[in-house]
C-alpha cells in the first residue's frame, strides 16, 4: 500500500481508489451482412484514467454504440483489444455495469427485486441495500412497483440504481437520457454527476447532445461519421462540481463552439 | 340564443333522457341468446328438417342429463357418466401433462440455441402437419394399451401448439434483457432462470392454451375409434344405438370440460404473467 492510499482512508471524506482503467487499442468492427461489408467502428484508440469520466460525441449510425459493446464485451472486435486495467477482455463481466438507451430492466420483476439482481446473481444481497440506493436515486416506495408502472426517467434512475448495487468500477452508458424531456434529463444529469462525484467510478458515456457532452465529460471523443474513427479528443477543463448553470459561461459556449464546428466539418466530409 | 346552440341544448336533454332509460342487463341479453338457440333446436326437431326429427328435443335432454348426473348407468355397458368422464380426463391430463413436460424443455433449447434450431428442430417440423387423429391406427399397433395409445393421441396432438409457441418466445427475446443480465455478472443459468424462462411464460401459456383445446378434439377422435370407455367413446356408441338424447349429453359434457380446462389454463397463465396485466 502506498503513502497517498494511507492518508486517504483516514479521512471521512476521501475518494475511495479503485480499479477501472480502460484501454481501447486499435479497435475495429466490421459488419459482414449479406457480405457486404459494414465498417462500424475503424481504428479506435482511447485510453480512460480509472475514474475518469469521458463522454463519446457523433452522429447516429457512427458506430459509437458498436464501441461501447466492444468494451461491455457483447461483440468481439474484428481487430484491436479492450483491455481493463491491463488485461484483454473475455465477454461481458459485473465489472463493467451498462445502462441502455432504452430502458433494460426486467419487467417481470418488481423494481427491488430488479436492483437486487446483481448482488443476488453474485451470491451477496444485502437486506435494504436496494431501498437505500433507491432512495438515494429519489425513488423511496417503488420497491414493489413493476418497471412499466413508473415513467421514463424514473426507470431510467432505477437502472441507475441496479448498477450502483452491483457496485461496478465502469459505467458504460449508450445514451441513457436520449429518450426524455429535457427537464428530466437535466435532472438526471446532474444526479448522474452526484454519484460520480461520490463513488469514483470510470464511466463512459454515449451520447449525441453536445451539450450533454460537455457538461458531464472531464474529456470528449468526437467520432466521424461512419465508419466511426476519431476525430478529436477534447479536454473539458471545467470546474468541478458543475452544475447547469454553467452551460451559460463563456468557458462553456466557446467549447461548445469549437465541438459544434468540428461536428459541422464532418458532416460536410461526409457529404461530399 | 341561436337556433344552433338551441337545437344542441335540446339533443343533450335528449341524450341524457335515454341514457336514463335502463337497459337490460348483460345476463338477460346472455339468457335471451341461449334461449333462442333452444328455440330454433326445438322447432328444427319438431318440424323435422333435414333427418332432425330422430334427434332428441331440449327437455328429453335435459331430463337424461340429470339421470346421468344422478349416476344412472349410460347406454348397455352399464358404466356411470362419472367413471367415463373419469377416463377421458384422465388421458387428456396424462397427455397435455406429457406434453408440456416434453415440449416446453425442448421449446426452450431450440428457442435458444443454434444447434438444437439446426439439427434437432427439422425432424419435428417433418412430423408437425401430420394431424393427431391420422396417428391412431399406428398407435393402436405400437402401443400395446387403448389407455396408452388415446394417450400418445392427444399427447401428438398438444405436443406441437406447445413446442412452436415456446421456441417463438425465446426467439422474440430482446437481446438487451440478456445483455442487461449478462452485464450484472449473470451467468448462463442465470439467463435461463432470470430471462429465457420468465420472458418466455406467456407465449408457454398461449401453447398450453392451444394444446389443451387440440386435447380435447383428439382425445374424442381416438376414443370414438378405439376406446372401450369414455365419454367420446359413449358418445358415439349412442349412435350407434341411436340414444340421440345420451348423444346431447355426451356433446354437453365434453364442451363444458374443453371450456373448464380452458378456463383454469387461461387463469393460471394470467396469474403467473402478472407483471404483463400491468402495462
Amino acid at each position: 500500500m502506498t503513502d497517498s492510499t494511507q492518508i486517504a482512508s483516514n479521512e471521512t471524506d476521501a475518494p475511495t481508489y479503485r480499479d477501472g482503467s480502460v484501454h481501447v487499442e486499435s479497435v475495429s468492427k466490421v459488419y459482414d451482412p449479406d457480405g457486404e461489408h459494414v465498417v462500424a467502428v475503424e481504428d479506435v484508440t482511447l485510453h480512460i484514467e480509472a475514474g475518469e469520466f469521458v463522454t463519446v460525441l457523433g452522429p447516429s449510425g457512427c458506430g459509437k454504440s458498436t464501441l461501447l459493446e466492444c468494451i461491455a464485451g457483447f461483440t468481439e472486435p474484428t481487430s484491436g483489444n479492450v483491455y481493463v486495467d491491463g488485461e484483454v477482455i473475455d465477454g461481458p463481466s459485473a465489472e463493467r455495469g451498462v445502462v441502455f438507451q432504452s430502458n433494460r430492466l426486467l419487467p417481470w420483476m418488481t423494481i427491488e427485486e430488479n436492483v437486487d439482481i446483481g448482488p443476488k446473481m453474485r451470491g451477496a444481497v444485502e437486506d435494504g441495500r436496494a431501498s437505500q440506493l433507491l432512495e438515494r436515486m429519489g425513488l423511496e416506495g417503488t420497491e414493489n412497483a413493476y418497471p412499466s408502472e413508473l415513467s421514463g426517467g424514473m426507470q431510467q434512475r432505477a437502472e441507475i440504481a441496479r448498477l450502483l448495487a452491483n457496485d461496478p468500477d465502469i459505467m458504460l452508458m449508450d445514451e441513457p437520457f436520449s429518450a426524455l424531456d429535457a427537464l428530466t434529463k437535466e435532472m438526471l444529469q446532474e444526479m448522474l454527476l452526484e454519484v460520480w462525484d461520490d463513488d469514483n467510478r470510470t464511466v463512459l458515456f454515449i451520447t449525441h447532445d453536445v451539450e450533454e457532452a460537455l457538461f458531464l465529460a472531464d474529456r470528449v471523443l468526437v467520432m466521424t461519421a461512419g465508419p466511426g474513427r476519431v476525430k478529436e479528443i477534447i479536454d473539458v477543463d471545467l470546474e468541478r462540481p458543475r452544475d447547469l448553470s454553467m452551460t451559460t459561461t463563456e468557458e462553456f459556449t466557446a467549447l461548445k463552439d469549437r465541438v459544434l464546428h468540428l461536428i459541422h466539418e464532418e458532416a460536410r466530409e461526409a457529404m461530399e | 340564443m341561436s337556433a344552433v346552440t338551441r337545437v344542441e341544448a335540446y339533443l343533450t336533454t335528449v341524450q341524457r333522457q335515454l341514457g336514463d332509460v335502463p337497459r337490460p342487463p348483460r345476463y338477460v341479453l346472455k339468457a335471451a341468446s341461449i334461449a333462442g338457440f333452444l328455440a330454433v333446436w326445438w322447432l328444427f326437431v319438431r318440424v323435422g328438417v333435414l333427418g332432425f326429427a330422430l334427434i332428441t328435443t331440449p327437455p328429453e335432454a335435459a331430463g337424461a342429463l340429470l339421470g346421468y348426473l344422478l349416476g344412472e348407468p349410460m347406454t348397455n355397458g352399464g358404466y356411470s357418466l362419472y367413471y367415463h368422464s373419469y377416463h377421458t380426463i384422465y388421458r387428456v391430463g396424462l397427455g397435455v401433462g406429457l406434453a408440456v413436460a416434453t415440449a416446453v424443455p425442448l421449446g426452450l433449447l431450440i428457442g435458444w440455441s443454434d444447434w438444437w434450431e439446426r439439427y434437432v428442430a427439422p425432424a419435428f417440423e417433418l412430423l408437425r402437419p401430420i394431424p393427431p387423429v391420422a396417428w391412431v391406427p399406428i398407435a393402436l399397433v405400437a402401443f400395446s394399451t387403448n389407455l396408452l395409445s388415446i394417450v400418445w393421441v392427444v399427447f401428438v396432438g398438444a405436443f406441437f401448439p406447445v413446442l412452436l409457441n415456446t421456441a417463438d418466445g425465446v426467439r422474440s427475446i430482446e437481446t438487451e434483457y440478456v445483455r442487461a443480465v449478462q452485464s450484472l455478472g449473470g451467468s448462463r443459468w442465470d439467463l435461463f432462470r432470470h430471462v429465457i424462462i420468465p420472458a418466455s411464460v406467456p407465449s408457454i401459456a398461449t401453447g398450453v392454451m392451444l394444446g389443451v383445446g387440440i386435447g380435447w378434439i383428439a382425445v374424442v377422435a381416438a376414443e370414438m375409434i378405439s376406446g372401450n370407455f369414455g365419454v367420446g367413446y359413449i358418445t358415439y356408441q349412442a349412435y350407434r344405438l341411436m340414444q340421440t338424447e345420451t348423444v346431447v349429453v355426451g356433446i354437453i359434457v365434453l364442451g363444458t370440460y374443453g371450456a373448464l380446462s380452458s378456463y383454469a389454463v387461461s387463469r393460471l397463465g394470467t396469474r403467473l404473467t402478472a407483471w404483463k396485466d400491468r402495462e
